[in-house]
């Protein structure tokens, strides 16, 4: 095959892979539970947590245009799914207090391994690049929450 | 293939740095430890099931730090983990074992003699739903 052959295959695949239909996960600013709504996060902890976090685990998810083209679509609009089942901020105040206390539990062990934010994520948003002590912060911000709960 | 090249290579690195951020490892230990009754009672059914089946790797002497970091069972007695982190740990123990996720399969793959029984199973299941209870006053 020529090269220009091959060029022109190239850009039917990727426009035909265009049409293959996959939802995107929907996006809300309004959501009267949470976290941020009903909580007092100290300010340093919010700033970090909309930053790194919110653009997945909360319906307040923003889509860079890339995001919206195939194949990276598919990968970013399944993580954004699983994320919020896992946990998802803008419905904070509808957990049960042991649950919250199961979600703090996580956020603390895997932000302080570096489980969380995915690998992935800070090479496409290089500010959500969490320094040691950011993920000490977070860890320590969801500890303490998770105490205040049962005190 | 040249021009293509990039947009391939894209694909493909995604779907590597996917599959490598999903595999967890599985973890052996060959350490047991014991566990003082201090603050959460542990009753001695329990306590014999837990040392036989999890102590290897939930405990503070266990090799591998990822077991131990989600669980450590040295934690509940000596006052370490918050009344907020306990509801945590036997909430998540209820759901590991109901999903039968513990002892994990690799691990009883290899060590046979590990894999609970439905009454152990159920024991435990019973005295964390229990204790969490408890401490969660609900």
């Amino acid at each position: 095959m020529s090269r220009r052959k091959k060029t022109i295959w190239f850009i039917i695949i990727a426009i035909l892979i265009q049409l293959y239909p996959v939802s995107r996960p929907e996006v809300s600013q309004d959501n009267p539970d949470d976290l941020m709504k009903n909580i007092d996060v100290p300010a340093d902890i919010s700033t970090i947590l909309k930053s790194t976090c919110y653009d997945c685990h909360s319906n307040e998810t923003y889509y860079p245009w890339y995001a919206n083209i195939a194949p990276i679509k598919w990968l970013v609009y399944d993580d954004v799914v699983s994320a919020r089942e896992e946990l998802n901020f803008s419905e904070w105040n509808g957990l049960t207090k042991m649950d919250m206390a199961e979600k703090l539990d996580d956020i603390s062990t895997e932000v302080l391994e570096e489980e969380m934010p995915l690998k992935i994520y800070p090479l496409m948003h290089p500010k959500a690049k969490l320094s040691k002590a950011d993920r000490e912060a977070i860890s320590e911000w969801a500890e303490l929450f998770a105490e205040e709960l049962f005190e | 293939m040249k021009k293509s090249s990039p947009i391939l290579a894209l694909i493909f690195v995604t779907g590597i740095s996917y599959l490598l951020l999903s595999y967890n490892e599985a973890s052996e230990e060959e350490y047991n430890t014991f566990l003082k009754e201090d603050i959460i009672e542990i009753p001695d059914d329990v306590h014999s099931i837990l040392e036989n089946k999890c102590f290897e790797c939930h405990t503070s002497k266990s090799k591998g730090s990822k077991s131990k970091l989600k669980l450590n069972f040295d934690k509940f007695t000596n006052g370490d983990y918050s009344n907020g982190k306990l509801v945590s740990k036997f909430g998540k123990i209820t759901k590991q074992l109901n999903n039968n996720k513990m002892p994990p399969k690799k691990y009883i793959g290899k060590h046979p003699e590990k894999k609970m029984t439905t009454d152990e199973t159920k024991l435990i299941i019973d005295w964390a739903t229990e204790q969490r209870g408890i401490l969660s006053g609900e």
